[in-house]
């Protein structure tokens, strides 16, 4: 019943991966611009290489895809992976001016997130990354994952690997989950995590901004309500995602395995998108530092919540 | 303080152990002289402002052992303490860490404690030091009643954590990543007691230490260890055993002991209604004691084996000093303490002890470890402990500096007291037993490994640590990577392509191995008059003295369960009045649930395998308070106490039997039983057990061998390789043994602990020890002895049986049982 369900769910998706790659990315192999594969002139939004299967290296697996912000993808496809906002054309340009007026460039910046086993000391499965690939316009994805926990400290290092080259890390919650989490099962492992970088941590950001109009802060619903991406099809409760490692740990299918990942990478393109939106708040600013967020209008969210709702436990803009 | 009445234990001496009507029963009294102080000067490296702390305690100098070990660790050597009660030994590891927070470091230590409340008790001390010396120190107790705050705070800048060695194994060690600090820069831990973390529980807390000092070699840091320990046969063995590394051993007690006097006290002889003679219980002297020092103003404490004992003794006690105009008063200065009762009473009964406000105490073992209530001046022990060791530890109770003070042993009327009255000259001459772990047990390994694995994954170097523990262990340094392997094919840990062995399951794996035999107190007693919840007690004490009907006493007060709630486990009492207390009525029965392997051994057949051994309470009877009539029955119907454990069995055939039978049916029986006893007396030392960890039973012509552990923990199986060796020295043993008849030093029960009364026929045949020479004879085929005859000299020496090579399928059998379990 339940395969059957999910099977249905990983149908769905690779059909929606194919629209993608159907609509715009099978026929229009890129054309180069400069060095690399990549190109511009008709770049799209889409992914151009999320294939079905993902690479095994150094005992992970790994999966791997690139798009690109740039104009020119058709709005469907666009909407479906970065929601409503992204429908307008300006969408991209608009994302690097605002990113550049915050004194970051997307080069600079890794976003991140992570699936863990549960307790804190339960290992890591998968890391989550995405970032522009410096000498080609394209974002990349990738995701690292630990088929069993023997293959953690790999999986580590390859995303310490992707961290330690980016200036700006970005995360939902990432201050207080995903980074401490990693720092302390490379210490396990005696990995070498990098020194914290800038951080802008995107639920710190909601929490100040549109607490008052939120039923909860948690990033689906962010994704819902605020970017306006549909709900992931055959999506697993988050309890239920260490079971399903273990499952498949002790010898299950990967399709167990794969709601999760797919809910991870939904995740770390969403957090792109979600970047914009609260980089384009206004009264937002970035600590050039630390990353943190602070909001300069202290009456910012009276103004677009409703009276009723904004007067009880909000915190106070300065705080957290 | 409370300083004693002057002259007062002189008084008691005079007017109530020197009464006539009790001289005949004092059968000894033996006078331990004072002993002059040795002091030595505070070692010249500490900070200056010692001698101003110190000399605002009145201290001027320090013993000589204080300062032995004081020097000792701050060379960064190994030290274990083995000195006296009030000896000063928190001393001894206080000064050198805080030393160096005078010294301007900022490292970080660890405290160990056997139990909370001893940990609770040390960081008042502690907190008191840190105060008085100027420091600014975070320190503070992590154990499971730490409030979440106060765990992350402790977590983030705690400098000195005091815990225990079950929240080190599953709260510290697994979450280390959160305590980088505190294993980053560790600069000493302290094991307070290591003389109680033995048997069982010792050789789980060794494993959990050689954890700790990996994940601490894992941060980079190389603590030094300060161990200290009441009296045990080897002390420095010990301590090195349990940690695993070398220790210097300082036992030259400095302090100085006032005049100790030991009084032995047999209870009377009394006529029964039905004609018999019987011994009074210690009860009735203790109670009438216990009035004649509170009203002297001796400081007192009183122990006895069982908690209703202790409840008993404060009842009648308080009787008797209500029932007196001149001493009524005296009833608030007495209290009961045992555990069960809520820790903040527990607490609130330890101030008042060391406040003074209290003059005497009735307590269980709980008091027995060093919680600190100030210096007492009598001690009165209700039947004998157990151990010799444990008898010094609770005689050390009493006795404050140089204040004279005295311990009165009453006798019960068990075989070991009786045989402790009969020779009262050399009681106090018994050493103190080996304290005996084995960490690389199999079973007991094999599940720290998974723990250890999931804290960090395995690799060779980790051999080293976890297999020094010295001795003819099954697993050495070799053995280490098949042990890894077998671990491996049953899927619990996997091994990565770094060579290294990866903990792979969900669970957590901690939470499922146990340090100790006893249980946690889980059940909650909850008081339907006052809706409240007045108690607590672990799942077999409740089953044992929680059963519906069952009379609960709770600081003397009666309340009667109406329900006992297992499945919740909670039991609901109400409190009244019952005038009696109620005693279960328990059977045992041992179920053979697979045997394993099975040989013909000699004449008999020899057998090991898994056993359920289940002990049912039946029914219980009503006591009446004082006059201990039998008043009534009730029936029980609850689930059995159900262990399943390994055990060796012997049958004996037939014919044996038969031949021992033409002297009476009483007379095999009773030969089975002494060899049950002494062999199961004996065993302990054969397979590196504690007298605690294995017990025996006897069901017709077989008699059982197991480990009193839940899916055993290689005992029994042990002694089913090594059997004859043992049984030679049964046999030796009882010869050797100076007694005519049999005394409990050989065939007969060293206490009625656990054992469940066979036939009074059997229990009062007036020949055990002939009859059960002549069964050891006729084992071990020796030429048949005649009972009641000149004994033969010595058992003929046989060969030992080979110690076989390890890592063989049987170490791997016990690998694998022990997963089962966890």
């Amino acid at each position: 019943m339940r395969d059957r369900q999910l099977a249905k769910t990983a149908d769905r998706l690779r059909a929606r991966l194919q629209k993608a790659l159907g609509s715009s990315g099978a026929k229009s192999k890129p054309t180069s611009n400069g060095d690399g594969p990549s190109i511009s002139s008709s770049a799209e939004l889409a992914p151009i290489a999320r294939e079905g299967e993902p690479e095994s290296e150094g005992g992970l697996l790994v999966w791997r895809e690139k798009f690109f912000l740039e104009s020119g993808a058709d709005r469907e496809t666009r909407r479906d992976l970065f929601g409503k906002d992204s429908a307008d054309d300006e969408f991209p340009a608009r994302f690097s001016s605002t990113l550049l007026s915050h004194g970051m460039e997307l080069g600079d910046i890794a976003l991140v997130d992570i699936e863990t086993c549960g307790l804190a000391d339960d290992p890591i499965f998968l890391v989550g990354v995405a970032y522009r690939s410096s000498d080609a316009g394209e974002i990349v994805l990738e995701q690292f994952f630990a088929p069993d926990p023997t293959a953690e400290p790999e999986m580590l290092r390859r995303s310490v690997e992707v961290l330690d080259e980016r200036s700006v890390w970005v995360s939902f919650n990432g201050r207080s989950f995903d980074i401490p989490r990693m720092r302390r099962r490379a210490g396990t492992h005696r990995i070498e995590f990098p020194e914290s970088r800038q951080h802008v941590d995107l639920l710190h950001a909601v929490r100040k901004v549109w607490k008052g109009e939120l039923p909860n802060c948690k990033l689906s619903t962010v994704e819902q309500s605020l970017l306006g991406l549909e709900r992931l099809p055959g999506d697993v409760p988050g309890r239920e995602v260490p079971q399903r490692y273990w499952d498949f740990v002790g010898g299950g299918e990967r399709r167990w395995v794969e709601p999760v990942i797919e809910h991870n990478r939904r995740d770390v393109i969403a957090l792109i998108v979600l970047l914009r939106r609260v980089l384009e708040a206004s009264g937002v600013e970035v600590d050039q530092g630390s990353g943190k967020i602070s909001i300069s209008v202290p009456d910012l969210r009276s103004a677009v919540t409703p009276p009723t709702r904004t007067r009880n436990r909000r915190p106070s803009a300065g705080n957290r | 303080m409370i300083q004693p009445r002057r002259g007062a234990l002189e008084s008691f001496r005079e007017e109530i152990v020197r009464r006539p009507q009790n001289a005949a029963q004092v059968r000894w009294v033996e006078e331990i002289p004072e002993r002059e102080p040795r002091f030595a000067e505070l070692p010249e490296r500490l900070h200056p402002r010692w001698r101003e702390y110190l000399a605002s305690q009145g201290i001027e100098q320090l013993y000589s052992h204080q300062a032995k070990a004081i020097d000792v660790a701050l060379d960064r050597e190994n030290v274990v303490v083995v000195t006296g009660t009030a000896s000063g030994k928190t001393l001894c590891y206080n000064v050198p860490v805080l030393d160096e927070f005078l010294q301007g470091e900022r490292g970080y230590s660890l405290y160990l404690f056997p139990t909370k409340a001893l940990a609770q008790d040390q960081m008042r001390v502690l907190s008191q030091m840190i105060s008085d010396l100027g420091l600014d120190i975070e320190a503070g107790v992590f154990d499971g009643d730490t409030d979440p705050s106060l765990r992350r705070r402790l977590k983030r800048q705690g400098r000195i954590i005091l815990t225990n060695p079950d929240m080190l194994h599953q709260a510290i060690l697994p979450h280390h990543g959160g305590w980088v600090g505190l294993f980053s820069g560790l600069e000493t831990i302290v094991v307070d007691e290591i003389h109680s973390m033995r048997g069982i529980f010792g050789s789980n807390v060794a494993n959990v230490l050689r954890r700790l000092r990996r994940i601490a070699a894992h941060y980079g840091s190389t603590p030094r260890f300060i161990g200290a320990s009441a009296t045990v046969a080897n002390p420095g063995d010990h301590a090195e055993r349990l940690i695993g590394e070398k220790f210097q051993v300082v036992d030259e007690d400095g302090s100085p002991r006032g005049r100790k006097t030991f009084v032995l006290w047999n209870p009377p002889i009394f006529r029964k209604p039905d004609g018999t003679e019987g011994r009074k219980g210690p009860v009735s002297v203790a109670v009438r004691l216990l009035p004649e020092l509170l009203r002297r103003e001796v400081r007192s404490i009183c122990f006895a084996g069982a908690r209703n004992t202790v409840e008993l003794i404060l009842r009648y006690t308080w009787d008797r000093l209500r029932g007196n105009k001149s001493m009524k008063d005296l009833a608030e200065k007495l209290e009961a303490y045992r555990g069960g009762y809520l820790p903040q009473e527990r607490r609130e009964i330890e101030a008042r002890l060391f406040g003074g406000d209290l003059l005497g105490v009735v307590s269980t073992n709980a008091l027995e470890l060093g919680i600190d209530i100030g210096g007492l001046d009598a001690c009165l022990l209700v039947g004998y402990p157990g151990s010799v060791a444990s008898f010094l530890q609770r005689s050390g109770r009493a006795g404050r500096r140089a204040q004279s003070s005295m311990v009165i042993y009453i006798a019960s009327p068990e075989p070991i007291d009786q045989y402790f009255m009969r020779h009262p000259e050399s009681f106090l001459e018994r050493s103190p037993e080996n304290a005996i772990i084995e960490s690389e047990n199999p079973y007991i390994l094999t599940k720290h490994l998974i723990c250890a694995a999931y804290e960090l994954p395995l690799g060779r170097e980790d051999a080293a640590i976890f297999t020094n523990g010295g001795g003819d262990s099954e697993i050495d340094e070799e053995q280490f990577g098949g042990l890894l392997s077998v671990l491996g094919d049953a899927d619990r840990l996997r091994s990565g392509t770094d060579g290294k062995w990866y903990y792979v399951e969900r669970d957590f794996p901690a939470k499922r191995v146990k340090l100790r035999t006893v249980g946690e107190e889980n059940f909650t007693i909850y008081e339907l008059n006052s809706n409240q919840i007045v108690g607590e007690l672990d799942y077999i004490a409740a089953l044992m003295s929680l059963y519906e009907g069952a009379v609960y006493i709770h600081r003397s007060e009666t309340a009667v369960v109406e329900e006992l709630d297992v499945e919740n486990q909670i039991a609901r009492i109400r409190a009244q009045e019952t005038g009696y207390y109620t005693q279960a009525l328990a059977q045992k029965r041992v179920t053979v649930d697979e045997e394993v392997e099975s040989i013909a051994w000699r004449q008999q057949r020899l057998s090991t395998g898994d056993v359920t051994v289940e002990t049912r309470i039946t029914g219980f009877k009503k006591v009446r308070f004082h006059s201990v009539e039998n008043i009534g029955y009730g029936d029980v119907e609850l689930p059995p106490i159900i262990l399943e454990t390994v055990s060796v069995w012997l049958d004996l055939d037939e014919g044996t039997a038969k031949e021992a039978m033409q002297f009476g049916a009483d007379f095999f029986h009773s030969g089975l039983q002494g060899i049950g006893r002494v062999f199961s007396n004996l065993m302990p030392f054969f397979v590196m057990a504690d007298p605690g960890d294995v017990d025996y039973f006897i069901d017709g012509r077989r008699v059982y061998f197991y480990d009193l552990y839940t899916g055993g923990i290689g005992y029994a199986e042990k002694a089913y390789e090594i059997f004859e060796r043992i049984l030679e020295a049964t046999l030796e043993h009882v010869v050797a043994c100076e007694c005519d008849a049999g005394c409990p030093s050989c065939v007969l029960p060293a206490s009625s602990r656990y054992e469940i009364a066979s036939e009074a026929s059997i229990q009062e045949f007036p020949f055990p020890k002939e009859a059960t020479r002549y069964l050891l004879h006729a084992l071990l085929e020796k030429e048949p002895y005649v009972p009641k005859l000149d004994p033969v000299d010595t058992g003929p020496e046989t060969s030992p049986i080979e110690p076989k090579d390890p890592l063989d399928p049987k170490v791997e059998r016990k690998v694998r049982r022990a997963l089962r379990y966890l």
